[in-house]
Protein backbone atom coordinates (compact mmCIF):
# COMPACT_ATOMS: atom_id res chain seq x y z
CA UNK A 1 0.00 0.00 0.00
CA UNK A 2 2.85 2.37 0.91
CA UNK A 3 4.33 1.90 -2.59
CA UNK A 4 0.99 2.69 -4.16
CA UNK A 5 0.70 5.91 -2.12
CA UNK A 6 4.25 6.81 -3.08
CA UNK A 7 3.44 6.30 -6.76
CA UNK A 8 0.29 8.41 -6.43
CA UNK A 9 2.22 11.20 -4.69
CA UNK A 10 4.86 11.07 -7.43
CA UNK A 11 2.35 11.42 -10.25
CA UNK A 12 0.41 14.20 -8.56
CA UNK A 13 3.63 16.14 -7.86
CA UNK A 14 4.72 15.54 -11.47
CA UNK A 15 1.45 17.10 -12.67
CA UNK A 16 2.09 20.03 -10.35
CA UNK A 17 5.61 20.34 -11.77
CA UNK A 18 4.30 20.33 -15.35
CA UNK A 19 1.72 22.99 -14.49
CA UNK A 20 4.41 25.18 -12.95
CA UNK A 21 6.64 24.66 -16.02
CA UNK A 22 3.89 25.58 -18.48
CA UNK A 23 2.89 28.62 -16.45
CA UNK A 24 6.49 29.83 -16.17
CA UNK A 25 7.31 29.35 -19.87
CA UNK A 26 4.15 31.12 -21.03
CA UNK A 27 4.87 34.02 -18.64
CA UNK A 28 8.53 34.35 -19.60
CA UNK A 29 8.14 34.00 -23.35
CA UNK A 30 5.57 36.61 -24.31
CA UNK A 31 4.40 40.12 -23.76
CA UNK A 32 1.48 42.35 -24.69
CA UNK A 33 -1.83 42.82 -22.97
CA UNK A 34 -4.95 40.78 -23.35
CA UNK A 35 -7.46 41.16 -26.18
CA UNK A 36 -10.05 42.92 -24.03
CA UNK A 37 -7.77 45.98 -23.78
CA UNK A 38 -8.95 46.97 -27.22
CA UNK A 39 -12.25 48.16 -25.84
CA UNK A 40 -10.56 51.05 -24.00
CA UNK A 41 -11.00 53.66 -26.74
CA UNK A 42 -14.05 52.13 -28.36
CA UNK A 43 -17.10 54.25 -27.79
CA UNK A 44 -20.27 52.46 -26.90
CA UNK A 45 -23.86 53.72 -26.64
CA UNK A 46 -26.29 51.20 -25.21
CA UNK A 47 -29.96 51.08 -24.33
CA UNK A 48 -31.79 48.25 -22.58
CA UNK A 49 -35.24 47.68 -24.01
CA UNK A 50 -36.08 44.67 -21.83
CA UNK A 51 -34.43 43.96 -18.48
CA UNK A 52 -36.48 41.37 -16.63
CA UNK A 53 -35.63 38.39 -14.41
CA UNK A 54 -38.21 35.82 -13.30
CA UNK A 55 -37.72 33.19 -10.61
CA UNK A 56 -39.24 29.78 -11.34
CA UNK B 1 5.70 59.61 -55.95
CA UNK B 2 8.54 61.32 -54.09
CA UNK B 3 8.86 64.57 -52.18
CA UNK B 4 11.62 67.06 -52.97
CA UNK B 5 12.78 70.12 -51.05
CA UNK B 6 11.75 73.37 -52.78
CA UNK B 7 15.01 75.01 -51.76
CA UNK B 8 17.79 72.45 -52.25
CA UNK B 9 16.07 69.59 -54.13
CA UNK B 10 16.94 67.16 -51.32
CA UNK B 11 14.81 64.26 -50.16
CA UNK B 12 11.89 65.25 -47.91
CA UNK B 13 10.43 62.73 -45.47
CA UNK B 14 7.96 62.79 -42.61
CA UNK B 15 9.64 63.71 -39.31
CA UNK B 16 7.92 61.72 -36.56
CA UNK B 17 9.42 63.84 -33.77
CA UNK B 18 8.09 67.13 -35.13
CA UNK B 19 5.08 65.71 -37.03
CA UNK B 20 5.97 67.69 -40.16
CA UNK B 21 7.91 67.14 -43.42
CA UNK B 22 11.67 67.73 -43.14
CA UNK B 23 14.39 67.92 -45.80
CA UNK B 24 17.10 65.38 -45.07
CA UNK B 25 19.65 67.56 -46.84
CA UNK B 26 19.13 71.13 -45.58
CA UNK B 27 17.03 70.18 -42.49
CA UNK B 28 14.33 72.70 -43.49
CA UNK B 29 10.81 71.98 -42.25
CA UNK B 30 8.26 72.15 -45.05
CA UNK B 31 4.49 72.01 -44.95
CA UNK B 32 4.00 71.53 -48.69
CA UNK B 33 7.11 70.10 -50.38
CA UNK B 34 7.28 69.52 -54.14
CA UNK B 35 5.54 66.27 -55.13
CA UNK B 36 6.91 64.32 -58.13
CA UNK B 37 4.86 61.40 -59.49
CA UNK B 38 6.45 58.02 -60.19
CA UNK B 39 6.48 57.20 -63.92
CA UNK B 40 4.64 54.11 -65.09
CA UNK B 41 5.82 52.85 -68.48
CA UNK B 42 4.77 49.44 -69.93
CA UNK B 43 3.59 48.35 -66.46
CA UNK B 44 6.99 49.14 -64.98
CA UNK B 45 7.54 51.75 -62.31
CA UNK B 46 10.45 54.12 -62.75
CA UNK B 47 12.20 55.94 -59.93
CA UNK B 48 11.23 59.63 -59.92
CA UNK B 49 14.76 60.49 -58.85
CA UNK B 50 17.12 58.50 -61.13
CA UNK B 51 14.74 56.85 -63.62
CA UNK B 52 15.79 53.27 -62.78
CA UNK B 53 13.22 50.46 -62.99
CA UNK B 54 11.83 49.80 -59.51
CA UNK B 55 11.43 46.37 -57.99
CA UNK B 56 7.90 46.64 -56.62
CA UNK B 57 6.87 44.68 -53.57
CA UNK B 58 3.29 43.58 -54.30
CA UNK B 59 2.35 43.75 -50.61
CA UNK B 60 3.30 47.38 -50.13
CA UNK B 61 2.53 50.79 -51.63
CA UNK B 62 6.04 52.06 -50.98
CA UNK B 63 9.35 50.92 -52.43
CA UNK B 64 13.03 51.81 -52.27
CA UNK B 65 15.05 52.39 -55.45
CA UNK B 66 17.89 49.83 -55.46
CA UNK B 67 20.22 52.34 -57.20
CA UNK B 68 19.76 55.76 -55.58
CA UNK B 69 18.00 54.62 -52.36
CA UNK B 70 15.11 57.06 -52.94
CA UNK B 71 11.83 55.88 -51.50
CA UNK B 72 8.71 56.18 -53.65
CA UNK B 73 5.01 55.97 -52.84
CA UNK B 74 3.45 54.00 -55.72
CA UNK B 75 -0.14 53.41 -54.68
CA UNK B 76 -1.57 54.89 -57.89
CA UNK B 77 -1.01 51.86 -60.05
CA UNK B 78 -2.10 49.14 -57.63
CA UNK B 79 -5.23 47.33 -58.80
CA UNK B 80 -6.65 46.39 -55.43
CA UNK B 81 -5.65 49.58 -53.73
CA UNK B 82 -8.03 52.37 -53.00
CA UNK B 83 -7.12 55.56 -51.26
CA UNK B 84 -7.33 55.46 -47.46
CA UNK B 85 -9.48 58.22 -46.03
CA UNK B 86 -7.54 58.71 -42.81
CA UNK B 87 -4.20 58.03 -41.21
CA UNK B 88 -2.97 57.86 -37.62
CA UNK B 89 0.60 59.21 -37.96
CA UNK B 90 3.56 57.65 -36.15
CA UNK B 91 4.13 59.14 -32.70
CA UNK B 92 6.79 56.68 -31.52
CA UNK B 93 10.16 57.47 -33.11
CA UNK B 94 12.68 54.83 -34.18
CA UNK B 95 14.83 55.69 -31.14
CA UNK B 96 11.87 55.21 -28.80
CA UNK B 97 10.77 51.98 -30.53
CA UNK B 98 14.27 50.51 -30.08
CA UNK B 99 14.32 51.61 -26.41
CA UNK B 100 10.91 49.96 -25.86
CA UNK B 101 12.05 46.72 -27.51
CA UNK B 102 15.34 46.68 -25.59
CA UNK B 103 13.59 47.33 -22.29
CA UNK B 104 11.06 44.56 -22.95
CA UNK B 105 13.61 42.05 -24.18
CA UNK B 106 15.72 42.54 -21.05
CA UNK B 107 12.88 40.81 -19.19
CA UNK B 108 13.32 37.66 -21.29
CA UNK B 109 16.02 36.22 -19.04
CA UNK B 110 15.55 32.69 -20.32
CA UNK B 111 15.38 33.45 -24.05
CA UNK B 112 18.43 33.04 -26.34
CA UNK B 113 20.71 36.09 -26.22
CA UNK B 114 20.84 36.27 -30.02
CA UNK B 115 17.14 37.07 -30.13
CA UNK B 116 17.50 39.73 -27.45
CA UNK B 117 20.28 41.60 -29.29
CA UNK B 118 18.64 44.23 -31.42
CA UNK B 119 19.99 45.18 -34.81
CA UNK B 120 18.85 48.77 -35.44
CA UNK B 121 18.78 48.06 -39.18
CA UNK B 122 16.06 45.44 -38.61
CA UNK B 123 13.53 47.92 -37.22
CA UNK B 124 11.01 48.98 -39.84
CA UNK B 125 8.10 51.49 -39.69
CA UNK B 126 5.06 50.20 -41.61
CA UNK B 127 1.55 51.58 -41.90
CA UNK B 128 -1.03 48.81 -41.73
CA UNK B 129 -4.50 49.44 -43.26
CA UNK B 130 -7.50 48.99 -40.94
CA UNK B 131 -11.21 49.28 -41.65
CA UNK B 132 -12.78 51.28 -38.83
CA UNK B 133 -16.41 50.27 -38.32
CA UNK B 134 -19.35 51.80 -36.57
CA UNK B 135 -21.79 48.93 -35.96
CA UNK B 136 -25.30 48.81 -34.51
CA UNK B 137 -26.22 45.55 -32.76
CA UNK B 138 -29.66 44.60 -31.51
CA UNK B 139 -29.97 41.45 -29.44
CA UNK B 140 -32.67 39.52 -27.63
CA UNK B 141 -31.54 36.84 -25.21
CA UNK B 142 -33.02 34.40 -22.73
CA UNK B 143 -30.62 33.20 -20.04
CA UNK B 144 -31.14 30.55 -17.41
CA UNK B 145 -29.31 30.72 -14.09
CA UNK B 146 -29.65 29.61 -10.47
CA UNK B 147 -29.97 31.58 -7.22
CA UNK B 148 -29.55 30.22 -3.71
CA UNK B 149 -30.63 32.44 -0.80
CA UNK B 150 -28.87 32.12 2.61
CA UNK B 151 -30.41 29.23 4.54
CA UNK B 152 -32.10 27.80 1.46
CA UNK B 153 -31.36 24.14 0.73
CA UNK B 154 -32.25 24.03 -2.93
CA UNK B 155 -31.31 26.55 -5.57
CA UNK B 156 -34.03 28.36 -7.51
CA UNK B 157 -34.02 28.69 -11.28
CA UNK B 158 -34.07 32.22 -12.69
CA UNK B 159 -34.84 33.16 -16.27
CA UNK B 160 -33.37 36.48 -17.43
CA UNK B 161 -34.92 38.26 -20.41
CA UNK B 162 -32.65 40.86 -22.00
CA UNK B 163 -33.19 43.00 -25.05
CA UNK B 164 -30.49 45.55 -25.69
CA UNK B 165 -29.25 47.66 -28.56
CA UNK B 166 -25.71 48.98 -28.72
CA UNK B 167 -23.83 51.23 -31.13
CA UNK B 168 -20.13 50.41 -31.24
CA UNK B 169 -17.79 53.00 -32.69
CA UNK B 170 -14.15 52.49 -33.67
CA UNK B 171 -14.18 48.72 -34.20
CA UNK B 172 -10.81 48.27 -35.90
CA UNK B 173 -10.19 45.31 -38.23
CA UNK B 174 -6.90 45.04 -40.09
CA UNK B 175 -7.24 44.51 -43.84
CA UNK B 176 -3.69 43.47 -44.73
CA UNK B 177 -3.64 39.72 -45.45
CA UNK B 178 -0.10 39.22 -44.18
CA UNK B 179 -0.78 40.91 -40.84
CA UNK B 180 -2.07 38.15 -38.51
CA UNK B 181 -5.32 39.11 -36.71
CA UNK B 182 -3.91 37.70 -33.48
CA UNK B 183 -1.17 40.35 -33.61
CA UNK B 184 -3.29 43.31 -34.72
CA UNK B 185 -5.85 42.63 -31.96
CA UNK B 186 -3.12 42.53 -29.34
CA UNK B 187 -1.79 45.88 -30.61
CA UNK B 188 -5.00 47.59 -29.53
CA UNK B 189 -6.02 50.03 -28.11
CA UNK B 190 -5.68 52.76 -30.73
CA UNK B 191 -6.68 56.29 -29.93
CA UNK B 192 -8.75 57.36 -32.93
CA UNK B 193 -8.65 61.01 -31.81
CA UNK B 194 -5.24 61.21 -33.55
CA UNK B 195 -6.82 60.32 -36.92
CA UNK B 196 -5.93 62.78 -39.69
CA UNK B 197 -7.13 63.18 -43.27
CA UNK B 198 -4.85 61.02 -45.43
CA UNK B 199 -2.07 62.61 -47.44
CA UNK B 200 0.82 60.69 -49.10
CA UNK B 201 3.31 62.93 -47.28
CA UNK B 202 2.62 61.03 -44.04
CA UNK B 203 4.13 57.88 -45.54
CA UNK B 204 7.12 59.60 -47.19
CA UNK B 205 10.25 57.85 -45.90
CA UNK B 206 8.19 55.12 -44.21
CA UNK B 207 6.43 52.01 -45.54
CA UNK B 208 2.77 51.07 -46.01
CA UNK B 209 1.02 47.75 -46.69
CA UNK B 210 -1.75 47.38 -49.26
CA UNK B 211 -5.27 46.52 -48.16
CA UNK B 212 -5.88 43.12 -49.72
CA UNK B 213 -8.80 41.94 -47.56
CA UNK B 214 -12.20 42.97 -48.93
CA UNK B 215 -14.38 45.37 -46.91
CA UNK B 216 -17.13 42.73 -46.63
CA UNK B 217 -14.75 40.22 -45.02
CA UNK B 218 -13.62 42.91 -42.60
CA UNK B 219 -17.25 43.69 -41.75
CA UNK B 220 -17.91 40.00 -40.93
CA UNK B 221 -15.02 40.18 -38.43
CA UNK B 222 -16.34 43.46 -36.98
CA UNK B 223 -19.79 41.89 -36.56
CA UNK B 224 -18.23 38.92 -34.76
CA UNK B 225 -16.42 41.21 -32.32
CA UNK B 226 -19.50 43.37 -31.74
CA UNK B 227 -21.60 40.27 -30.97
CA UNK B 228 -18.94 38.98 -28.55
CA UNK B 229 -18.91 42.31 -26.73
CA UNK B 230 -22.70 42.52 -26.48
CA UNK B 231 -22.84 38.92 -25.20
CA UNK B 232 -20.35 39.83 -22.46
CA UNK B 233 -22.46 42.84 -21.55
CA UNK B 234 -25.63 40.73 -21.32
CA UNK B 235 -23.88 38.10 -19.19
CA UNK B 236 -22.55 40.83 -16.87
CA UNK B 237 -26.11 42.09 -16.36
CA UNK B 238 -27.13 38.65 -15.03
CA UNK B 239 -24.50 38.58 -12.29
CA UNK B 240 -27.06 38.07 -9.47
CA UNK B 241 -27.42 34.41 -10.51
CA UNK B 242 -24.80 31.74 -11.09
CA UNK B 243 -24.37 28.92 -13.67
CA UNK B 244 -25.80 31.25 -16.33
CA UNK B 245 -26.47 29.64 -19.69
CA UNK B 246 -27.87 31.23 -22.85
CA UNK B 247 -31.03 29.39 -23.94
CA UNK B 248 -32.11 31.65 -26.78
CA UNK B 249 -30.19 34.41 -28.54
CA UNK B 250 -30.77 36.49 -31.61
CA UNK B 251 -28.42 39.16 -32.96
CA UNK B 252 -29.19 41.73 -35.64
CA UNK B 253 -26.22 43.76 -36.89
CA UNK B 254 -26.19 46.73 -39.20
CA UNK B 255 -23.34 48.85 -40.44
CA UNK B 256 -23.59 52.55 -39.64
CA UNK B 257 -20.35 53.66 -41.18
CA UNK B 258 -16.87 52.43 -42.11
CA UNK B 259 -13.67 53.98 -43.39
CA UNK B 260 -10.14 52.93 -44.24
CA UNK B 261 -7.36 54.20 -41.99
CA UNK B 262 -3.62 53.53 -41.96
CA UNK B 263 -2.25 52.67 -38.51
CA UNK B 264 1.42 52.97 -37.53
CA UNK B 265 3.35 49.83 -36.46
CA UNK B 266 7.08 49.29 -35.85
CA UNK B 267 8.31 45.85 -36.93
CA UNK B 268 11.45 44.25 -35.64
CA UNK B 269 13.02 40.98 -36.77
CA UNK B 270 15.78 38.76 -35.44
CA UNK B 271 16.93 35.23 -36.15
CA UNK B 272 17.97 32.25 -34.06
CA UNK B 273 19.01 28.81 -35.28
CA UNK B 274 17.87 29.57 -38.83
CA UNK B 275 14.42 30.75 -37.73
CA UNK B 276 13.22 34.32 -37.95
CA UNK B 277 11.25 36.01 -35.18
CA UNK B 278 9.29 39.25 -35.31
CA UNK B 279 8.21 41.69 -32.63
CA UNK B 280 5.84 44.61 -33.18
CA UNK B 281 5.34 47.94 -31.44
CA UNK B 282 2.24 50.10 -31.71
CA UNK B 283 3.59 53.25 -33.42
CA UNK B 284 1.05 55.45 -31.65
CA UNK B 285 1.07 54.19 -28.05
CA UNK B 286 4.34 52.21 -27.83
CA UNK B 287 2.64 48.99 -26.77
CA UNK B 288 4.87 46.03 -27.61
CA UNK B 289 3.64 42.58 -28.64
CA UNK B 290 5.93 39.62 -29.11
CA UNK B 291 6.66 36.00 -28.22
CA UNK B 292 10.14 34.45 -28.04
CA UNK B 293 11.31 30.88 -27.51
CA UNK B 294 12.44 29.95 -24.01
CA UNK B 295 15.20 27.39 -23.36
CA UNK B 296 13.75 23.87 -23.01
CA UNK B 297 16.14 23.16 -20.11
CA UNK B 298 14.40 25.88 -18.06
CA UNK B 299 11.06 24.10 -18.47
CA UNK B 300 12.40 20.70 -17.42
CA UNK B 301 14.37 22.29 -14.54
CA UNK B 302 11.18 23.78 -13.12
CA UNK B 303 9.27 20.52 -13.59
CA UNK B 304 11.98 18.60 -11.70
CA UNK B 305 12.24 21.19 -8.90
CA UNK B 306 8.50 21.44 -8.26
CA UNK B 307 8.08 17.63 -8.47
CA UNK B 308 10.82 17.14 -5.87
CA UNK B 309 9.46 19.85 -3.57
CA UNK B 310 5.87 18.58 -3.68
CA UNK B 311 6.54 14.86 -3.48
CA UNK B 312 7.15 14.55 0.30
CA UNK B 313 4.23 16.80 1.46
CA UNK B 314 1.86 14.97 -0.90
CA UNK B 315 3.09 11.56 0.23
CA UNK B 316 2.49 12.65 3.85
CA UNK B 317 -1.01 13.92 2.96
CA UNK B 318 -1.98 10.66 1.22
CA UNK B 319 -0.65 8.70 4.22
CA UNK B 320 -2.87 10.73 6.56
CA UNK B 321 -5.85 10.07 4.30
CA UNK B 322 -5.03 6.34 4.36
CA UNK B 323 -4.67 6.34 8.18
CA UNK B 324 -8.07 8.05 8.48
CA UNK B 325 -9.58 5.32 6.30
CA UNK B 326 -8.10 2.66 8.60
CA UNK B 327 -9.72 4.17 11.72
CA UNK B 328 -13.10 4.32 10.04
CA UNK B 329 -13.09 8.05 9.08
CA UNK B 330 -12.87 7.37 5.38
CA UNK B 331 -15.27 10.20 4.43
CA UNK B 332 -12.86 12.91 5.74
CA UNK B 333 -10.03 11.32 3.81
CA UNK B 334 -12.04 11.20 0.60
CA UNK B 335 -13.14 14.81 0.93
CA UNK B 336 -9.53 15.96 1.43
CA UNK B 337 -8.16 13.85 -1.41
CA UNK B 338 -11.04 14.92 -3.70
CA UNK B 339 -10.44 18.61 -2.97
CA UNK B 340 -6.69 18.27 -3.64
CA UNK B 341 -7.20 16.41 -6.93
CA UNK B 342 -9.89 18.86 -8.14
CA UNK B 343 -7.70 21.84 -7.25
CA UNK B 344 -4.74 20.35 -9.08
CA UNK B 345 -6.84 19.53 -12.14
CA UNK B 346 -8.10 23.12 -12.30
CA UNK B 347 -4.56 24.50 -11.91
CA UNK B 348 -3.20 22.21 -14.57
CA UNK B 349 -5.92 23.09 -17.07
CA UNK B 350 -5.35 26.82 -16.54
CA UNK B 351 -1.59 26.68 -16.99
CA UNK B 352 -1.85 24.30 -19.96
CA UNK B 353 -4.27 26.58 -21.81
CA UNK B 354 -1.91 29.51 -21.14
CA UNK B 355 0.95 27.45 -22.53
CA UNK B 356 -1.01 26.54 -25.68
CA UNK B 357 -1.84 30.22 -26.21
CA UNK B 358 1.85 31.08 -25.88
CA UNK B 359 2.82 28.35 -28.38
CA UNK B 360 0.25 29.66 -30.88
CA UNK B 361 1.56 33.21 -30.42
CA UNK B 362 5.11 32.00 -30.92
CA UNK B 363 4.12 30.36 -34.22
CA UNK B 364 2.48 33.60 -35.37
CA UNK B 365 5.61 35.64 -34.64
CA UNK B 366 7.69 33.10 -36.60
CA UNK B 367 5.28 33.00 -39.55
CA UNK B 368 6.47 33.97 -43.01
CA UNK B 369 3.74 36.60 -43.32
CA UNK B 370 4.80 38.74 -40.38
CA UNK B 371 8.53 38.21 -41.01
CA UNK B 372 7.93 39.40 -44.60
CA UNK B 373 6.44 42.68 -43.37
CA UNK B 374 9.27 43.07 -40.86
CA UNK B 375 11.91 42.55 -43.53
CA UNK B 376 10.11 44.13 -46.47
CA UNK B 377 9.86 40.89 -48.50
CA UNK B 378 6.88 39.95 -50.64
CA UNK B 379 4.79 36.82 -50.22
CA UNK B 380 3.64 36.90 -53.83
Amino acid sequence: MRELLMLLAFFVSLFLGLSAGWYFISREGQTGNSISDGEEYQREYSRYKVFRSIKK
Amino acid sequence: MIFKCKYCGGRVTFDIDRQIMRCRNCERLEEKPEMIDTEVCFDQYHCSNCGAVLAVNEDEITTNCPYCGEQSVIYDGKDEWFMPEFIVPFRVTKRNAIAIIEQEFEKYRFAPKKIRNIDVECVRPVYIPFQIHSVHVDTEQKIRGTVREIGQKEAETVIHYRSIEVDYDNLEVDVAKNMPDRVSIRLEPWNMKDEKKFHPMYIAGLFASVDDVGPEDAYVEAQKRACEMIDKKVMKSCSESSNNKVIEAEHKCSLNHRHLTLMPVWFFSSSYKGRKYAAVVNGQTGKIVSAVPVFRQVFWGIVALVTLLCFMPLYWLFNVVYELTLIGRAEIGFYVAGAVILGLWFLMQKSYSRYIEYKENLLVFQSRDIVNIAEGGSKK
